[in-house]
């Protein structure tokens, strides 16, 4: 069972900023375009501490691609600057949050292909009758 | 033997977002994915490579191919627009999606295939027809839209390309055995 993007993000405001983090179409084309491999990026975000551990551009990237829904017009260099002046706790927060709520859709897309893959048992059965 | 979607109004569907959108992939299609993804080349290898890309999951392919793809129903569709109706899509479309936007692509254009495979079957008379008769363009536009560019023909079917050019283009074009990729790329068999 898979659950749609759209659903899974809540928006929340951080350092004066009302963040609403969607992993979609929009979020996951960008970073597709930036990083390659969705899976590879969301590995490496987990291997270094949930983000935590990457440059301040990579965070950016991340939380830029995932607001890009709601706010179109955002710019990559304002998150740059808004996450360098703001308070470490905020930013630790903005970026677990970003982190989490792709990697969460990474995991989702993997179980969706683990679905097609292998459709319910069911439908093989009806298969079978006919013959 | 006539790639029958490529000829006549009848679009291939897709499903996501609660929905099912008619996708029609024309000469017209192609050129709007030919002006995004490739604006200088002369082969067809973007379009293999782009449908490589969609069987791969990359979604800007996808959504690239679904905006051409709606265009023709939907003239003023942008890619952001279909960018936000795929934002829409479950992970579940997301996942399904490639396959059928790949068969509606195959059901058009035929098969991309290496040196020495086989590509579906396509009829210029038809073609040609329906180009001037239904969608009221000229047999030159044909010619070119078909080609591309001179440049591109100048390697095996420049000869064909010349006789077609000089009249009788339905009558001297080859009946039948090229898909719209053999033709487009210029790889004749």
């Amino acid at each position: 069972m898979t659950t749609t993007p759209a659903k899974t993000a809540t928006s929340c405001e951080l350092g004066g900023h009302v963040w609403d983090l969607k992993y979609t179409a929009t979020a996951l084309r960008h970073l597709q375009m930036i990083f390659g491999s969705l899976e590879q990026f969301a590995t490496q975000l987990l291997k270094e501490n949930m983000g935590q551990g990457l440059s301040l551009k990579t965070q950016a990237i991340l939380i830029w691609a995932g607001q890009k829904a709601v706010e179109p017009k955002l710019r990559l260099r304002w998150v740059e600057r808004f996450l360098r002046t703001a308070d470490p706790r905020v930013r630790m927060l903005l970026v677990t949050w970003a982190t989490a709520d792709f990697a969460r859709a990474v995991f989702e897309l993997a179980a969706a292909r683990i679905d097609a893959a292998n459709p319910p048992v069911g439908q093989d059965d009806e298969d079978g009758e006919g013959l | 033997m006539i790639q029958s979607h490529l000829l006549t109004t009848e679009p291939s569907t897709v499903q996501f977002a609660g929905s099912t959108w008619p996708l029609i992939f024309d000469f017209w299609a192609i050129r709007k994915l030919g002006q995004r993804y490739a604006p200088e080349d002369t082969s067809l290898d973007w379009l293999r490579e782009l449908m490589a890309k969609v069987a791969a999951g990359d979604i800007d392919a996808m959504c690239g191919c679904l905006w051409a793809g709606m265009l023709r129903e939907n003239p003023t569709l942008t890619f952001d627009d279909v960018l936000a109706l795929l934002d829409e899509a479950s992970f579940a479309d997301l996942v399904a999606l490639p396959e059928q936007i790949l068969a509606a692509m195959q059901d058009a254009y035929g098969i991309p295939r290496e040196a020495g495979g086989t590509g579906g079957p396509w009829d210029w008379e038809v073609a040609l027809a329906t180009w001037v008769k239904e969608w009221g363009r000229s047999e030159a536009e044909f010619w070119r839209a078909t080609f591309r560019t001179f440049t591109s023909i100048s390697n095996g079917l420049a000869k064909l390309y010349e006789k077609a050019s000089q009249g009788g283009a339905s009558t001297r074009a080859p009946a039948e055995g090229y898909s719209l990729f053999d033709l487009l790329s210029l790889r004749g068999r």
